[in-house]
């Protein structure tokens, strides 16, 4: 009973430490796309965001609680309160993610601008010049295009949006990406790791709170991630057996986006939440026969 | 070394050794054969090092967890504090050591692959465009322009036996559509000995040819006195006599000859005085292939020459350069008149010698206050010459194949308008692009020196400062990483007694690409925190990268911190 209530402590603080740590994570990206001179505006955001970054730091806690149950003969009554809990949890917070809103200010009433007003710098294989920067609309705005025909270009005005991070030209609608002004590109896994995230929230967030589908989607992933204990038997080499665990309801997660991607094949309406519980119960199983008793 | 150092060095020296292999292979199956033509061995090398570098602290990472996880030696983590302590001093020194591997290679070896990466596109490139251009001028007939550009090319791939038969050719071509062989040229060392004749000597040449009853030097040498002093009264008598005789007498054809030679060498020296010395240069060129010995034209043509260097080159200049640019894409904001910007673009800069750089290519544009375009102009070549560039580019024997600047817009801002001045010195603009289009090829103390000249160039440095500051506290995330994952692998390690099952070994060859994600997106974390260290709060390089070493501090104390306290206690 004992380690169920150390189980059970463990996980709240874990969740709570990853969910913490992911949100200190967030910070600068956000503060990266927020208006210049507007580093507040993050904070609005970062409301938003909570329900895809507590995905993650649900995953983790879970992880970090099976290390510690991996050293305890007798798992089993943990691993169900912490099922029922978990998927309460997952519930609860991802019907009550939509209603927190801050009041942040409007990024349309906000002054996006870039770069130090009359200095050239290089993006999209572009020399770009932006004359004055002092409102919403800036201009003229220089672009050289070195081996072009027409090189030099000059456009009256243009919009910067920071969330797409391109400049936009007014009188031809043409958007210059500037992602590598100052190389932050978002590295190709975490870009295509963080898609996949925000689309299985997507999925598993409730429309309604009597959304029988979200339910079963939260609660099979809730089961997957309890029965991932079963992993931590698997070897003797923990790191094998936590980097297993570890990316197994990430292969999920992003087999459930690549199955909505393909979009042209149909397949049955529950089939992800039956491969979350499929993976589960095969997990579950698993456990029975690698015994956790006497091996070490 | 003890056994457990051992077998964690091997460790990481397997891992580095598959991703040098790696890196090879990539380079090698992801050749751009079309963008490094011949250079593909200098292309791979470079791309090879390159990639091994960039992957460095991944593969020591690798090498580090699974050596600690899986051989290192060392019964459950339940040492006390003091142990716990003495552990981690061991990890982080061999962390340290790593770091300082890592730093040596990031700023020593890096920057000169990156060099022959980039020397081998851009060498590439440059004959590309030679190619093409060589093409063009041929078509278009200019043999001569033509001929610069092959004999370039020639310089660069000079095993281009091809190139070397169609340079024939051409050179052919040139020579009969010209069809003036020069016999000497203009700037020979007997040229340049000679020295320049005063009033004196011109009174007393005059005075003697009078006595001799040569009129027609007595004329020349009295009109070329009265240029020093125009009212000189016996000098204007003697031209008087002189013309005076000449009109009652019948010139032989020597003498007919002789009097038009010295007109026209006045013709020459008016051109001279006048200011015109491009025109006065191939007057006296002329004269000087017909008359070869004559010491006067000699001299004038010297004093011509002379001041057409303050104000042109030769196309002939540029085809003595070797080697692949200094630089390509210059642009730069040139000087801030009143109301009005001006840019220039220079596709590439060379050089023939240590201060003798040249442009190919150059293309400007004014813009006045109300962001219209005043003028824009295009110059096939420049020469800089005293913080100015030159880019009237003469051909030394057809003035008619000399190029100028053609305005596309407007009028030009300043006269004359072939003489361009330029705020930055060649060697700076040359330094500026390299940093700004492949900032790890300049080392990184030249790199921080190089950053007060952005300003001066209206170019933004945020850019450059960024790159620079990852890689200043490149060393310190290998320090961290590095710790990390001994503290992890220590934590996760392996509890068989013997070897494990052959199926965990399939893990080995994952561990690099699962341990890039968590690394990628710790350098992605600090690379978007530096960007709004620099850009959004706007702070300088020494401010940003104190902040970011107080960073890596906290991050490192915090490893530090977790080791000891996870080392201490019975459980992960």
């Amino acid at each position: 009973m004992s380690a169920t209530v150390k189980a059970l402590q463990r996980f709240t603080f874990s969740i709570f430490f990853f969910f913490l740590l992911l949100n200190i994570l967030a910070v600068p990206i956000l503060i990266s796309q927020a208006p210049q001179g507007s580093i507040w505006h993050f904070s609005s955001r970062l409301v938003t965001l909570w329900n895809v970054l507590f995905i993650p730091a649900i995953i983790f806690a879970f992880l970090r609680v099976h290390l510690f149950l991996s050293q305890n003969p007798k798992p089993l009554l943990a691993q169900w309160v912490l099922l029922a809990i978990g998927s309460l949890l997952v519930y609860v917070l991802l019907v009550g993610f939509p209603f927190i809103r801050l009041p942040g200010s409007s990024s349309a009433t906000i002054i996006h601008r870039i770069a130090t007003p009359n200095t050239i710098f290089y993006a999209s294989n572009k020399f770009i010049w932006i004359g004055s920067s002092q409102g919403r609309v800036q201009g003229p705005i220089l672009i050289y295009t070195p081996r072009h025909k027409d090189p030099f270009k000059i456009y009256p005005e243009g919009v910067f949006d920071p969330e797409l991070n391109t400049l936009h030209i007014l009188q031809t609608g043409e958007n210059i990406p500037l992602y590598d002004r100052i190389s932050s590109k978002r590295p190709f896994l975490l870009a295509t790791l963080w898609s996949d995230l925000q689309h299985f929230t997507q999925r598993l967030t409730p429309r309604h709170p009597l959304d029988g589908k979200a339910i079963l989607s939260i609660v099979t992933f809730v089961f997957l991630l309890a029965a991932l204990l079963s992993l931590m038997y698997l070897t003797r080499w923990l790191l094998f057996n936590s980097l297993l665990a570890l990316s197994l309801p990430f292969i999920s997660i992003a087999s459930i986006a690549f199955l909505d991607a393909l979009g042209g094949i149909p397949y049955p309406e529950y089939l992800p939440a039956v491969l979350q519980g499929g993976i589960g119960v095969f997990c579950f199983a698993l456990q029975i026969i690698l015994r956790p008793s006497g091996k070490r | 070394m003890d056994r457990d150092t051992r077998s964690m060095v091997l460790a990481i020296l397997g891992f580095l050794g598959i991703g040098a292999l790696y890196g090879f292979l990539s380079a090698y199956f992801s050749l751009p054969v079309l963008r490094v033509g011949e250079y593909k061995s200098l292309w791979i090398f470079g791309t090879a090092i390159e990639t091994f570098v960039t992957h460095f602290i991944t593969l020591v990472a690798a090498g580090m967890i699974l050596a600690t996880s899986l051989w290192v030696e060392g019964a459950s983590l339940q040492y006390s504090t003091a142990e716990a302590l003495q552990q981690i001093r061991r990890l982080f020194f061999l962390s340290l050591a790593i770091a300082c591997s890592y730093g040596i290679l990031h700023e020593g070896v890096l920057p000169w692959a990156v060099q022959m990466k980039q020397s081998a596109i851009r060498k590439t490139q440059v004959a590309n465009e030679l190619k093409d251009k060589v093409a063009s001028a041929e078509r278009a007939k200019e043999y001569s322009t033509a001929r610069i550009y092959l004999e370039y090319y020639l310089t660069l791939f000079p095993q281009d036996d091809s190139a070397r038969l169609r340079l024939d050719k051409i050179m052919e071509k040139d020579r009969k559509q010209q069809e003036k062989p020069s016999t000497e040229p203009p700037e020979s060392p007997s040229i340049l000995k000679l020295k320049e004749l005063s009033f004196q000597d011109l009174q007393e040449k005059a005075k003697q040819y009078y006595q001799i009853q040569d009129f027609v030097s007595t004329e020349h040498f009295a009109l070329m006195a009265l240029k020093l002093k125009p009212n000189h009264p016996e000098m204007l008598r003697l031209l008087a006599a002189s013309q005076n005789a000449l009109s009652r007498i019948r010139l032989t054809p020597e003498q007919e000859a002789r009097r038009s030679l010295f007109q026209a060498k006045q013709q020459g020296y008016e051109y001279l005085k006048q200011g015109d010395s491009i025109s006065a240069y191939y007057h006296f060129q002329d004269l000087a292939k017909q008359h070869p010995k004559d010491s006067e034209i000699a001299k004038y043509l010297q004093l011509a020459y002379e001041e057409v260097k303050k104000k042109a080159f030769f196309q002939d200049e540029i085809s003595l350069v070797t080697g692949s640019p200094l630089a390509s894409d210059v642009f730069f904001k040139n000087s801030h008149r009143e109301g009005m910007e001006e840019f220039l673009y220079f596709s590439k800069i060379v050089a023939t010698g240590p201060n003798s750089y040249y442009v190919l290519e150059i293309e400007g544009i004014g813009i006045d206050s109300k962001g219209k375009v005043a003028y824009q102009f295009k110059a096939p070549f420049g020469k800089f010459v005293d913080h100015t560039l030159l880019m009237h580019c003469l051909n030394r024997k057809d003035p008619k194949l000399s190029s100028k600047p053609t305005y596309i817009h407007g009028d030009p801002p300043v006269e004359p308008s072939t003489i361009l001045p330029i705020k930055l010195s060649p060697q700076d603009l040359v330094s500026l692009a390299r940093l700004i289009h492949s900032p790890q090829e300049t080392p990184f103390a030249t790199a921080v020196s190089l950053l007060e000249i952005f300003p001066l160039a209206g170019i933004e440095p945020m850019p450059a400062v960024h790159s620079l500051l990852m890689r200043f506290q490149g060393p310190f995330t290998c320090l961290n990483v590095s710790l990390l994952v001994l503290i992890l692998g220590r934590l996760l390690k392996s509890k068989y007694y013997n070897r494990p099952p052959v199926i965990t070994y399939l893990l080995i060859p994952f561990l690099p690409v699962l341990l890039t994600i968590p690394l990628s997106f710790y350098e992605y974390e600090l690379s978007v925190f530096v960007s709004i260290l620099i850009d959004k709060v706007g702070v300088g390089f020494l401010t940003a990268g104190a902040i970011l070493l107080g960073i890596q501090g906290f991050i490192l104390l915090s490893i530090l911190f977790y080791g000891v306290q996870s080392f201490t206690r019975e459980t992960p």
